[in-house]
C-alpha cells in the first residue's frame, strides 16, 4: 500500500516537472525574443547617435576650413563629385574600408562661392553597407568675401 | 514508534520555482524593451532636430550667397540686397553700410536668426556675420490654472506655525 502511494507521488511529481519544463521553455523563448529585440533597438539607437555625431563633426570641420583650404580640399569634387570616408565603431576615422563600422558619403556641388551638398552616414556590418542611411545632413557654405 | 518515511519529493515546489523565474524573466525583458524603445525614440528626435538645424543652416547660407552676389553685382547694393532677401528680412542703414536681419525656421518652435553687417565698398570682409543663432520662436503657454503666487499683500505664511515666546 505504502509502495503504491510513493509511486503515485513520484508520478505526480514527474508530470508536474514536465509541465513546468514545457511552460518554462515557452516563456523563456518569448523572453529571449524580447531581449534580442531590445538589443537590436539599442544597437540601432547607438548607431544613429554615432552617425549623427560623425556627420555633425564633418560639417563643422568643413565650416572651419579657410576658403583656400576649402577650395583645395573640395575642388576635385566641385562638379557633382562625391567622397567616401570610413570610421570604426568608436567613430575614429579609418584610412580604408577594412574594419569600418560607419561609412560617410559626401555629395558636393559648387555654384560660384557657394558649396552645397549632403552628408549621409551608413552603418556597415562585415562586408555589407546598409542601403538606408542612418543620418543625412544637408549642408551649404558660402565662402565669398 | 512508527517513523514517517518521505520520498524527498515535494509536489508543487518546482512549479513555484518556475513561476518565480518566469516572472523575473518577463519583468526584466519588458523593462529592457521599454528602455531600448525610449532610447531609440529619444535618439530619433535628436537626429531629426540635428537634421532640421542643418537644413535651416544650409538655407541661411544660400540666402547669404544671394546677398553676396547682390553686393558684388552692379547697381545699388542696398537695393539689390533688399530684392535678394526674403520679404520678412529687415534691411537697415545707409548705402555705405547697412545691416540685414533675416530668419529661417528650425522645426516648429525655433528659428535661426542671422544678422549681417554689409559694407559694399570695403576691400575685404564686405559681409560680416554679426549673429547666427537659434532662438525660440513659439510662444510659451502656461498650464491652465497656473500657480498661486503671492501678490505682495497680506499674509505670506500658508501654514500656521507655532509662536515661540
Amino acid at each position: 500500500m505504502k509502495a503504491r502511494r510513493a509511486s503515485s507521488k513520484s508520478g505526480l511529481f514527474l508530470i508536474e516537472l514536465i509541465i513546468a519544463i514545457v511552460f518554462f521553455a515557452v516563456a523563456s523563448a518569448i523572453c529571449t525574443q524580447l531581449f534580442v529585440r531590445a538589443h537590436l533597438l539599442s544597437t540601432r539607437s547607438r548607431d544613429m547617435s554615432a552617425a549623427s555625431a560623425i556627420a555633425q563633426n564633418y560639417v563643422e570641420s568643413l565650416k572651419g576650413l579657410e576658403p583656400a583650404a576649402m577650395a583645395a580640399d573640395l575642388a576635385p569634387l566641385a562638379e557633382g563629385g562625391e567622397r567616401w570616408d570610413y570610421y570604426d565603431s568608436d567613430s575614429a576615422p579609418l584610412p580604408g574600408i577594412d574594419n569600418a563600422a560607419y561609412v560617410l558619403h559626401l555629395e558636393l556641388s559648387q555654384d560660384n562661392a557657394l558649396y552645397a551638398g549632403t552628408i549621409s552616414v551608413y552603418s556597415r556590418q562585415g562586408d555589407k553597407t546598409a542601403e538606408e542611411p542612418l543620418c543625412t545632413l544637408p549642408w551649404a557654405l558660402y565662402m565669398g568675401n | 514508534m512508527a517513523r514517517k518515511r518521505t520520498t524527498g519529493i515535494n509536489v508543487g515546489g518546482s512549479s513555484i520555482l518556475v513561476i518565480f523565474i518566469i516572472l523575473c524573466l518577463t519583468t526584466f525583458a519588458t523593462l529592457s524593451m521599454v528602455s531600448a524603445r525610449a532610447d531609440l525614440r529619444l535618439t530619433e528626435k535628436a537626429t531629426a532636430a540635428t537634421e532640421e538645424y542643418y537644413a535651416a543652416d544650409a538655407e541661411a547660407e544660400r540666402i547669404l550667397a544671394r546677398i553676396g552676389e547682390a553686393v558684388s553685382g552692379s547697381g545699388n547694393p542696398r537695393e539689390q540686397v533688399t530684392s535678394a532677401v526674403p520679404e520678412a528680412a529687415v534691411v537697415a542703414g545707409g548705402d555705405e553700410q547697412f545691416t540685414v536681419l533675416y530668419s529661417v525656421p528650425v522645426g516648429e518652435t525655433q528659428e535661426l536668426v542671422v544678422q549681417l553687417a554689409i559694407t559694399p565698398e570695403a576691400a575685404e570682409h564686405r559681409i560680416r556675420r554679426l549673429a547666427w543663432q537659434v532662438v525660440q520662436s513659439g510662444e510659451w503657454e502656461p498650464e491652465s490654472g497656473g500657480f498661486e503666487l503671492w501678490s505682495g499683500e497680506g499674509d505670506l505664511l500658508l501654514i500656521d506655525l507655532p509662536i515661540v515666546e
